[in-house]
């Protein structure tokens, strides 16, 4: 079965490439992930409770509480999502202040709004990037000192 | 950190001058952070340690001798994707508190540095903080060479090196706070057009068939001027051409 773990794995995954949507299904699981131009949903549905074969007798006790409905639906049950820090601008894309200084944001850290997370220079206008969200940073999508188109999601964040 | 010691050197602004200090725009910087900082704050200093010029890049100056200052804006009329007009008022309001002084030869060398014949006087740094498309602070570096008359780097020159006197540098200050608030207010009134012409009429090495290089190879063009993105617009053997900051050089 996957874990939350597993899970974010795979968004980050998926959030590196360019696949639009991923439809996963197994015996326990049915996950539909896609990508919008705004923001990326995520969407996870419990489909068959049925604990694994050799479980302990305390899952099981315990599966009847997240049960799902015996027919499988696609219907969202957690929904959980993640926001986009995009790009106000086309540019250069830095994580530092400045060559030798650390970066602004690191994957894991929880930032509030209005938190610098990166610098975007064009045609030698430095940009400190603050961002709109809190959350906690759970992916950065672009790789430092490369080139950024407007709207281009840069990080992305789970803000509960 | 050096004590603030403030004075009014412009009325109506408020001027934070520091006898000496790293670099005015991150003390800027440090200001936004730590205050609210109301608009038309300038932050100036009589020795910049280590000035800030292009990512990395430093800007020296003799003690006493130059300018050296930032200016705090709030350009809440201008979007993000929009910036490059800030430049263009900047550089324009440099350009004409110089021109009666220095007359035809003084030219902007795209993106915004200030060249007198074929020589750097002044250069500019600048610095948004941006929250989606809103610009919620700039701060404007600028440096220009006054007073000083010898520089380790062979292309600089100053007003006294080419004029053969002395400037009261706080005049100068004035003069350029002055003319970069006119410009500043002409893109609020949405002329961002007009400025983007004059910017262009204005360039270094414009109209003239000149060598320059990308990804290192030699290439003839023309400077015709810049696009609102800010590229440099040329015309070339193969035709009109578009150029960002990293893939062109100045062959000077």
């Amino acid at each position: 079965m996957m874990d939350t773990k597993e899970i974010q794995k795979l968004i980050d995954y998926i959030s590196k490439s360019d696949l639009a949507e991923v439809n996963i299904e197994t015996a326990e699981l049915k996950l539909h992930i896609k990508r919008n131009s705004s923001q990326t949903f995520v969407q996870s549905a419990p489909v068959q409770m049925a604990p694994p074969l050799p479980a302990p007798v305390q899952v099981a006790e315990k599966a009847p509480e997240v049960a799902a409905p015996a027919v499988p639906v696609a219907a969202p049950v957690v929904p959980s999502n993640l926001i986009e820090v995009k790009s106000p601008m086309i540019g250069t894309f830095y994580r530092a202040g400045g060559p030798g200084k650390s970066n602004f944001v690191e994957i894991g850290d929880e930032i509030s709004e209005g938190k610098v997370v990166c610098i975007i220079e064009a045609m030698k206008l430095f940009n400190e990037i603050e961002s709109e969200v809190s959350g906690k940073i759970v992916k950065i999508l672009v790789d430092d000192a490369t080139p950024v188109e407007y709207d281009q999601p840069l990080f992305l964040v789970d803000p509960s | 950190m050096n004590k603030i010691q403030p004075k009014t050197y412009i009325e109506g602004k408020n001027t934070i001058y520091l006898p000496s200090c790293h670099s005015t725009n991150e003390m800027a910087m440090q200001i936004i952070q730590n205050d609210a900082v109301k608009e038309d704050t300038i932050v100036i200093t009589d020795n910049q340690t280590r000035g800030k010029g292009q990512r990395g890049n430093s800007w020296e100056t003799q003690k006493g001798k130059n300018l050296t200052f930032s200016l705090i804006l709030q350009p809440y009329y201008v979007k993000s994707k929009d910036q490059f007009a800030i430049n263009l008022a900047v550089s324009l309001g440099i350009f004409h508190a110089l021109l009666p002084i220095l007359g035809e030869k003084l030219k902007i060398k795209w993106p915004n540095d200030i060249f007198y014949d074929r020589k750097k006087i002044g250069g500019v740094l600048i610095e948004n903080m941006l929250l989606g498309q809103q610009i919620t602070y700039t701060v404007v570096g600028i440096g220009l060479n006054i007073n000083q008359t010898s520089f380790n780097y062979p292309l600089a020159s100053s007003l006294k090196s080419i004029k053969g006197r002395s400037y009261d540098r706080y005049l100068m200050l004035k003069k350029i706070d002055k003319e970069i608030d006119n410009y500043l207010v002409q893109l609020r009134d949405g002329n961002t057009a007009s400025l983007l012409n004059e910017f262009s009429e204005n360039l270094f090495l414009r109209n003239k068939v000149e060598k320059f290089s990308q990804d290192d190879k030699i290439f003839e063009g023309k400077i015709e001027g810049v696009n609102a993105d800010g590229q440099l617009i040329m015309s070339t053997a193969d035709g009109e051409k578009l150029f960002g900051l990293k893939e062109f050089k100045y062959i000077i």
